[in-house]
């Protein structure tokens, strides 16, 4: 195991000072060493000289983490453990597997792009057997628990046309001063297809053509996350593939951890493959970027300066944004999003308190740790409590779900939105 | 021993707050010493009762106990180097009270004390004692260890604030110590003996604390002095015309070199020395003693004085600072830190002198600190793999030592005496004094089972 020898190098650089007590939110929660970053690295040392084996225990330690970096960027060595973090995980599922239900579920999404969406359509009809309705929400609640789907949760519903069924390969502006790639990513092609008609729309009317490939498909970032990077490298491929094809210049995400994944682990992924993948990779993900970064940069798009109205008499509904660990720490968006909603005419703009605290959600940590997510993201609701907002935009599907979930959990009336939703509700205005 | 207990102390705490598996006991095998000693077992007790119980099955079944806070001090004191029972406090974390009214909060162990400072400043109040790991290290850890920051020059340290304490003594007793108020002189001062005793007298359950008004204004400034000596003589004139600046904070050429290749701020790297103030107190005052610190400076041939005039100059200042420490890293890989203290006056002394050896013994050295308390951080940056580097450290750590104590200075400001300190404590107190602290050790613990093998307490 060389390669746990050379984690184990870089474990070794933390000097065990305890600057990541203060910034791990699930630490906050537990207050046991076992959940902390110097914790884990010195497994990973403890693991590399043999000290200890490769048991579930360690799997179940190395696993309740979010990955959300808050400990790597408070590290006064900079030590790496995200990375090192990952790359243990990876060790992990070559030496041991992954559990029976993550197995089956990234089978099923690396098979081809035809497959998954066919079974999610069966379920899209089928969803009524196994879920119920929430009354006044637009979601649904499990009849009865399932592994990993707390029956508290509230489940978005299966959208009954999948966005990418139901948009043509080429969306054109009627007046094209660009055309640029959309990934469209899980979240909005099967459960809010609304976002991605959103993201049409703006884009279009600001001259952007979008070209759509139907043949992508999930980012990864479970697979990559839960240390499956075979699944991931596979899926990696399919979606450059996908977009080679229509070869645009640039790539839009709207999700943070789409971005992150296509941006910033496909490199990575890939760091051993032969000079020319790793090319075709590199040409792939320098193309990807943020809608707000899109948008400010690419299209100087600040819509009051469009569409200015007069200081208004009654006071303006309030709004906050959440910064997600994947467009903030991996990679460093944190301005564009905010300029935007502050340039809206219609909305006052608040700062949250530690908006870049991670929301819990941390993708399959989710289900796998639900009760402890749950409990990181109520810090985040009592900050909303407290500030007294009326919504929370964020550019991240994930932390959108958890967000909508806690606040339906606590019976809060905070409203979530995706930063381009809000831009709909000016222009709609 | 534990073992033949555990069936018992998880009854006490809850087998969820009972940790054996070899795989939570590593993660608690270490503090910021990086020293490595397996525990045998980790309990997350609730209130002093349940600490009360477990130190009787200890003395029945004779187990080591080890309290621990935030596992971050430098000296080892929460290392279990006989291994036995880790007693983690991180979950007795209420803020019980806090009386604006009576000046005074009371705290469990577990609290963070930064978590502590925002509360109460919040209300408008002030607990100043500001060790660089505020964020994330505890009250109680504070306590134990009695630990300063920049601010003692102005503002002192931990046991100028603890005002009394709930102890579970090492048999099993549950005492109160010291008084709720301001003042108060019964009896023998039980509390200053627990304030720093590093865990080896009793389990400090409860604190309470002073807090004084919140200062209205506060100013950061960067000073560069071309010549170290000038540097010294500055803060000597800073306190001579009896201004005390909150924070005196003092970095030298090595130090500052390090930061400039780190983060490319622009320090002048041709400076021998750089000092960090912090003025704090009334806007007017504060205004007042900024102007008078930089004429002192500048008198004193500082070759450039600013002073920082929003919030985003101050934090540039503080990075430098912070960063001091990944920065040196790069100049080796792992670093002896020693937490010396002189009188004042001796500064531009003591740092020659440790020069001088660093230099006989062939090894990096770099010097900062809280030069306004005479707390001097020195640091000799070695490479643990070459076994010969580590001798010489070790050699040149005792003379350091030696010269320290010369001039009338203590081994440790603020990091105690822990288990990397023990072999030089009779150095410094003498003989009769370490005499007299194994016999107060025995008073209080008997079959010396909390906390073994720290302070130089076994015979």
């Amino acid at each position: 195991m060389s390669i746990l020898k050379e984690l184990s190098k870089e474990a070794s650089r933390c000097v065990k000072c305890g600057a990541c007590l203060a910034s791990c939110p699930i630490y906050a929660e537990t207050l046991s060493e076992v959940t902390t970053a110097r914790g884990k690295l010195s497994l990973i040392e403890s693991l590399s000289t043999g000290e200890i084996q490769l048991t579930s225990k360690l799997k179940d330690l190395l696993s309740s983490c979010l990955i959300c970096n808050a400990c790597g960027e408070g590290c006064p060595n900079n030590v790496r453990v995200e990375e090192i973090l990952l790359e243990a995980r990876k060790e992990l599922v070559v030496h041991r597997g992954l559990p029976f239900a993550k197995k089956l579920l990234f089978l099923l999404l690396r098979s081809s792009p035809r497959v998954l969406p066919s079974y999610l359509k069966a379920g899209s009809l089928l969803q009524g057997l196994l879920l119920e309705k929430v009354p006044q929400e637009s979601g649904l609640h499990l009849r009865f628990s399932l592994p990993y789907l707390d029956k508290r949760r509230l489940i978005p519903p299966l959208a009954k046309r999948f966005f990418l069924h139901s948009h043509p390969s080429l969306v054109k502006s009627p007046q094209e001063k660009r055309c640029v790639g959309y990934f469209v990513g899980c979240v909005t092609n099967y459960l809010f297809p609304h976002l991605g008609e959103t993201t049409v729309r703006i884009l279009n009317r600001q001259g952007t053509s979008l070209v759509i490939p139907h043949e992508q498909t999930c980012c990864g970032l479970i697979a990559f996350g839960s240390g499956d990077w075979q699944s991931t490298q596979k899926l990696a491929l399919s979606n450059i593939n996908a977009f080679e094809q229509f070869n645009p210049d640039t790539i839009i995400t709207t999700c943070a951890s789409c971005a992150a994944t296509l941006k910033a682990f496909y490199p990575r992924l890939f760091k051993n493959a032969d000079p020319e993948t790793q090319k075709k990779v590199e040409r792939f993900s320098n193309k990807i970027m943020d809608i707000s970064q899109y948008l400010t940069q690419e299209m100087n798009f600040l819509p009051s300066a469009l569409q200015k109205s007069s200081s208004p008499k009654d006071p303006l509904p309030t709004i906050t944004y959440h910064d997600p660990c994947h467009l903030n720490r991996t990679l460093g968006i944190t301005r564009e999003p905010r300029e935007i909603l502050k340039s809206l005419s219609h909305l006052t703009y608040v700062e949250m308190k530690e908006a870049a605290r991670c929301c819990g959600m941390g993708g399959l940590f989710n289900l796998t740790h639900y009760g402890l997510s749950l409990e990181i993201l109520n810090h985040k609701l009592d900050m909303l409590k407290e500030m007294g907002v009326e919504m929370v935009a964020t550019s991240c599907s994930g932390c959108m779900l958890h967000f909508i979930d806690g606040i339906h959990q606590r019976g809060m009336k905070i409203k979530v939105l995706h930063l381009l939703e809000v831009l709909e509700t000016e222009q709609g205005r | 021993m534990v073992k033949k207990a555990l069936g018992e102390i998880a009854t006490i705490v809850g087998k969820d707050h009972l940790l054996t598996a070899r795989e939570e006991l590593l993660c608690y095998s270490f503090d910021a010493t990086n020293q490595k000693f397996l525990p045998e077992a980790v309990a997350f007790p609730h209130n002093p009762q349940q600490i009360a119980e477990i130190m009787v099955l200890a003395n029945r079944y004779h187990f080591p106990v080890i309290p621990r806070g935030a596992g971050s001090g430098f000296v080892g004191g929460s290392l279990p180097v006989e291994g036995g029972l880790v007693l983690a406090l991180t979950k007795m974390n209420r803020i019980i009270t806090i009386e604006p009214e009576n000046l005074i909060a009371i705290v469990e162990p577990g609290v963070v004390t930064g978590t502590f400072q925002e509360k109460v400043e919040a209300l408008g109040l002030f607990y100043p004692p500001d060790p660089a790991s505020l964020k994330f290290s505890t009250m109680g850890g504070n306590v134990a260890v009695c630990a300063g920051g920049p601010r003692c020059l102005k503002y002192g340290v931990t046991k100028n604030y603890v005002l009394g304490l709930e102890v579970v003594l090492p048999t099993g007793e549950i005492i109160n110590t010291g008084v709720h108020t301001l003042k108060g002189v019964a009896g023998y001062d039980l509390t200053s003996l627990m304030v720093g005793s590093e865990g080896t007298l009793g389990i400090i359950t409860k604190i309470i604390v002073k807090l004084i008004p919140l200062p209205e204004a506060r100013k950061t400034m960067l000073a560069i002095f071309p010549k170290i000596d000038d540097a010294a003589h500055t803060v000597s004139s800073i306190i001579h015309e009896r201004i005390i600046p909150s924070t005196l904070e003092f970095i030298d050429q090595a130090a500052i070199r390090c930061v400039e290749d780190y983060l490319h701020m622009g320090l002048p790297t041709h400076a021998e020395a750089l000092l960090l103030i912090e003025v704090d107190g009334e806007i007017t005052t504060v205004t007042r003693h900024c102007e008078h610190i930089k004429t002192i400076c500048v008198k004193n041939a500082a070759s450039e004085v600013t002073i920082a005039q929003d919030q985003e100059e101050e934090e540039r200042v503080w990075k430098a600072r912070r960063s001091i420490s990944p920065a040196l890293l790069k100049l080796n890989p792992h670093k002896i830190n020693e937490d010396i203290n002189v009188p004042i006056n001796c500064i531009p002394q003591i740092i020659r002198r440790i020069n001088e050896i660093a230099r006989r013994y062939q090894l990096i050295n770099v010097n900062f600190g809280h030069a306004g308390d005479g707390n001097i951080h020195t640091n000799l940056m070695i490479n643990k793999e070459n076994p010969d580097e580590e001798k010489r450290a070790e050699l040149a750590v005792k003379e350091i030592f030696q010269a320290t104590l010369e001039l009338g200075g203590t081994i440790s400001g603020e990091h105690g005496i822990g288990i990397t300190k023990a072999p030089y404590l009779e150095m410094e107190i003498g003989k009769k004094n370490l005499a007299l602290m194994k016999q107060i050790k025995n008073l209080f613990d008997p079959n010396l089972i909390l906390n073994p093998g720290k302070l130089s307490l076994q015979s």
